[in-house]
């Protein structure tokens, strides 16, 4: 069986599996904000244990799964399958060498440090290293490769967001045991909804579904659509290290939830801002769907059938005027992981989904689309960092047992 | 001027994406760029992405609006990034040889 042929999806509800892993499509300002966002919460030591850990059994999940599903049998094998499905994925390129319960790898254009670099090399001296998802990769892939249980882990030696030459890791028997993830099999069919302007959002989300079927990663591992650098990622990681962040940060003092909430609600504005907003102003955009003039039914739906494409969900509009939205799903990815891998539940807490829906709002409303301001930085904080005029709620949540997640953005 | 005709587009990546205003129809463009060595392929009937080995350089074109979109290699170094703009702005523009063949 081939890589391809491991995907799959449940098309009614948005939500794409390979190997009935649970994954997204999310860019690299997303993905380092995620990860800085958990270690400001948590502090950077225990940051980088958390990411890595959860990095490790969502990788584990998923290595397996495709080294099995691939026929892959003798170690070599199944070490080259994990590591071009790694590349396949964007994240760059991993040279693990893996001996029964260590072992080395090598890095290159790895998406986290090679993206840090980037955005943020030329401003800042950064001391620490950045790629706790290859980490993670390294000791599941040396795990698989040799299909042991015995707990692995990977230490980051050079980095090339610190100014080393390369990124280098060492691999040797540690870490916690692997918990609890999603699987595809844990998820149940939904019945599709329909809301606002859904005709358009479905068209525009099956022209998006099937150009993303034909964008691959170039020879370096790395996959760029839409003039946005993405990784297909799993949902296990970045739920586990959301959720993870608040039940830490819970432990030490329940009066600090709410900001760390917050800043989880923050990355689902950095993703709608520059992914997003990437995608409405690129040149696919235009071809395959008409250049975006502002209006605020054909912004917020746009938005909608991105979210569809990225694999986020079935998100749908109930309402929507010039001070309220209600964006209404049956599917998400974040409540599932609250639903299967807590013990206990977590309502209105789908933080990713209340972030972009009022995101959503402020591309629409806040954004001179005429103008096309280009998506700076300057632009993000002129939209974003003020006194927000919306606040969100979030009165229904799949994770608490609702038939839906539903949240309402309201202009204060 | 090629100043103003190559201008450099906010991105996912600093000096990540160019913008190349050329005023030339579809075909033309098509027919300077596949001269110039780079090889295109149509998505959606709509738009065409094209690449030239080794590089990894990207030219988007949409020949219903004329848009086109240089996305440079982001392993380059800052101050290459616009020369390869301008490289493609001179391919359609100032084409060594100026009639290539319009299908």
């Amino acid at each position: 069986m081939k890589l391809d042929d491991l995907n799959s999806s449940l098309e009614s509800a948005c939500l794409d599996f390979l190997g009935g892993a649970p994954l997204v499509y999310h860019c690299h300002h997303f993905n380092l904000f995620l990860d800085q966002t958990v270690d400001d919460a948590v502090g950077s030591a225990r940051g980088w244990e958390l990411r890595r850990d959860m990095a490790h059994q969502a990788w584990l999940q998923l290595l397996s799964a495709v080294a099995d599903g691939v026929g892959a049998h003798t170690p070599a094998e199944r070490l080259t399958a994990c590591q071009q499905l790694y590349a396949a994925m964007g994240h760059g390129r991993m040279a693990v060498t893996a001996d029964r319960g260590r072992g080395a790898a090598e890095g290159e254009f790895l998406h986290y440090g090679f993206a840090w670099k980037q955005k943020y090399g030329a401003q800042v001296r950064r001391h620490r290293p950045v790629d706790a998802v290859a980490a993670g990769f390294a000791a599941a892939a040396t795990q698989v490769a040799h299909r042991t249980a015995e707990p692995l882990v990977a230490v980051e030696t050079g980095c090339i967001a610190k100014e080393d030459p390369r990124c280098t890791f060492e691999i040797a028997p540690g870490g916690p045991p692997p918990g609890r993830v999603v699987h595809e099999s844990d998820l149940r069919p939904v019945e599709p909804r329909t809301g606002l302007a859904e005709e358009r959002i479905s068209a525009i989300n099956a022209g998006l579904r099937n150009f993303l079927g034909g964008v691959a990663g170039d020879d370096r591992g790395l996959v760029e659509a839409f003039g946005v650098f993405v990784t297909r990622h799993m949902t296990n990681y970045y739920n586990g290290i959301s959720y993870g962040a608040v039940d830490v940060v819970r432990e030490r003092s329940e009066a600090l939830v709410p900001m760390v909430e917050g800043l989880l609600r923050e990355s689902g504005h950095v993703c709608v801002f520059n992914t997003f907003g990437g995608i409405l102003y690129s040149p696919e955009w235009d071809a395959l769907v008409g250049r975006i003039e502002g209006d605020l039914t054909e912004v917020v739906s746009s938005c909608c059938a991105i979210a569809r494409a990225l694999g986020f969900g079935a998100w749908t509009i109930e309402e929507l005027s010039p001070k309220r939205l209600v964006v209404t799903t049956s599917t998400e990815y974040e409540s599932p992981w609250c639903a299967t891998v807590r013990t206990e539940p977590c309502p209105g807490a789908s933080y990713f989904l209340q972030g972009a829906a009022v995101a959503f709002m402020r591309l629409a409303l806040d954004l001179d689309w005429k103008a096309r301001r280009p998506l700076t930085r300057e632009l993000y904080d002129d939209l974003f960092k003020g006194d927000s005029r919306w606040r969100v709620e979030q009165p229904d949540s799949l994770a608490a047992g609702s038939a839906v997640s539903r949240v309402v953005v309201e202009s204060r | 001027m090629m100043g103003d005709a190559v201008t450099q587009e906010a991105g996912c990546v600093r000096a990540f994406l160019w913008n190349v205003d050329h005023g030339l129809p579809g075909a033309l463009v098509l027919a300077r760029l596949e001269a110039a060595g780079w090889q295109g392929k149509l998505f959606a009937g709509a738009l065409w992405i094209f690449a030239r080995e080794p590089a990894y350089d990207k030219v988007v074109f949409v020949p219903a609006t004329g848009r086109l979109q240089v996305r440079v290699d982001m392993a380059r170094p800052y101050e290459e990034r616009r020369g390869v703009a301008e490289d493609v702005h001179r391919a359609l523009c100032e084409p060594a040889d100026p009639a290539p063949p319009v299908a």
